[in-house]
Formats: C-alpha cells, structure tokens, sequence
C-alpha cells in the first residue's frame, strides 16, 4: 500500500525546475522532455527534482542563486505549486545536497507522466522575472540553431 | 484536422515498409541505417523498403546526436530504432525536429510548425512510445506510437502541405 505524503507545500510557493540550455527552442518553450521524472539512485522512487522558494528563503537563497549554483549550461524555470497541482501534479520536500529547498514533483496517481502531460507542463513553465535580463542577453548565442 | 483524421488517411503499408534485423553485413536493401554500440550485441540496422526516403537528418541524429546527449547511456539499442524507424516512416521533406533526452530514458522529438505542435516520445518500455498533437496551443491529443506511425506521416505530410 503506497504511503500517502502530506502534499504541504503552500500554493503561492514557486516551484523552481533547472532544465539544459539547449532544451529551450528558439519560441521560447522548453521541450517537454525536460519534465520527466528521474530513479533514485537506488531505483526506488522516481520523481521530478525541483526547488522551492520558502525553504530557500528561509536559507538567504534566491532564484539568482540557485541560478548560479546550476551553471551556465542550465536555466532555471519557475511554476508555482498551485499551477503543478491543477495539472494533476503531487510536490514535497526531499532535502537533497547542498543546496536548500530541494522537492520531488510527481504524478499524484504515482503513475510516469505522459508526454501530452509533459508538454503541459512545459507549455506553463516561465523564466521568472530575476533571470529574464540574463536570458535575453544569452538569445542567439547558447541556445541551438533553428532547425 | 485530428489524430483520428489522419488515421483515415494514412497509408496502410506504411509500418510494412520498415523492418529491423540484427547487422550481419548481408542485408540487400539499398538503404541501412546501422545503429552500433560497443558489446556482444552491437549491431542493429535499421532496413528500409525501396519506396522509402527518409528525411536526410535521421542518420545523423540517430547515430551522432541522441548517443551524446544521452549523457549516462541509458538509451538502448532497441529504442533506438525504434526511434528511427518512427522518423524513417516521415516524408522525406520534413524539417529536423528539435531533440530532447529526458531523465527517464525517452528520446522526445518535437515539431513547431505554423500552428501545429508534433511530437514523438520513444522510451526503453514500448508503453511509453507515443505521439502528441496539438492545434493552438489547445490540449495535446495523445496517442500509442505502437500501430500509428503511418498516422504520424500523414499528419506530418498534411501539416507540410497546409
């Protein structure tokens, strides 16, 4: 019997995913398969890692921090929890590394999310507001060639 | 138009035409896409019919580009080609879709054209194998890769042609 995992994370709270560079297409959306869920290391539970922004608040992080943690390679997109949660989405904290505020994001059915369910996801994702001048100034330069 | 729409049109030979066999060399079909990786079991080619012409960027993505985005290796053989037979079967004109390699093992492709948004999700369990359509920016219509890769070209011809 699964174990049922208090769903507690605040509606409001932002919801950060970091995803490669290159998986941005040049209309700005993300590919969809960025919002896969990934194994544990020992194979048990398979979720999507993701951020979020009380706990790292609460640590004196921000998203320009969590930016640079992750490297020029990735760019951080943002949801907030409300949004994950109206696409059928499950959150929780799952303290991970050295950074704070680290979660899991998951199917509440537990079931694999789907690729339509994944193009969903990426059609809401958003860069936040902190990241857009650094994004702008990276257009046409990192991100691959139109095909 | 709708992915049921497209199934009406899609011609019935399309999956025929394509069969997979282990490489041994002796295949007599003008066209291979050969698929290697270290090991016991390296080799797998990808046959194609006669009547087929496949866009001229599968090859290269099926042989060069998904083994290096595929940072941890996790993509098997068989998915490959599975992968490109799905893309083999596609008019020949279409444009090269933008790839992704997602952390459960899929090889996602994905087409923006005009208004329509492609795309085609392979992983290492069959099940996973689908395609997705959509108009708009509306819900995406979802359905099996399994049995539909006639209907992933005509719905890729009749985008081409719109």
């Amino acid at each position: 019997m699964a174990v049922e995992i208090p769903d507690e994370i605040p509606p409001d709270c932002t919801v950060y995913r970091p995803i490669p560079k290159e998986n941005i297409k040049p209309n700005g959306t993300p590919m969809s398969s960025c919002f896969s869920d990934k194994a544990a290391e020992d194979g048990s539970s398979y979720y999507m890692s993701v951020y979020f922004s009380d706990e790292m608040e609460r640590a004196g992080k921000s998203v320009l921090d969590l930016q640079q943690a992750w490297g020029s390679k990735y760019i951080v997109l943002a949801f907030s929890a409300g949004e994950l949660r109206e696409q059928g989405e499950r959150l929780w904290r799952d303290s991970m590394g050295e950074f704070p505020g680290h979660g899991a994001c998951k199917r509440a059915d537990g079931a694999e999310r789907t690729q339509g369910q994944k193009r969903n996801l990426a059609k809401i994702a958003r860069i936040p507001p902190e990241l857009t001048k650094e994004t702008t100034a990276t257009n046409g330069r990192d991100l691959p060639p139109p095909q | 138009m709708t992915l049921a729409e497209s199934e009406q049109t899609a011609p019935n030979s399309t999956d025929a035409a394509i069969a997979s066999a282990n490489g041994s060399g002796t295949l007599l079909d003008p066209k291979q896409i050969r698929i290697s990786r270290p090991g016991p079991d390296a080799s797998v080619s990808t046959l194609l019919g006669p009547e087929q012409h496949p866009p001229a960027w599968v090859e290269r993505l099926v042989l060069e580009e998904i083994p290096t985005r595929d940072d941890y290796g996790l993509i098997r053989l068989e998915t490959l080609v599975r992968f490109a037979q799905a893309c083999s079967a596609l008019p020949n004109q279409t444009p090269k879709p933008y790839l992704g390699i997602g952390d459960d093992a899929t090889i996602g492709a994905e087409w923006d054209i005009g208004r329509y948004h492609i795309g085609v999700q392979v992983g290492n369990n069959p099940a996973v194998d689908s395609i997705i359509f959509e108009v708009d920016r509306e819900e995406p219509e979802e359905s099996s890769l399994e049995g539909n890769v006639g209907v992933l070209a005509a719905l890729m011809s009749s985008i081409l042609r719109d």
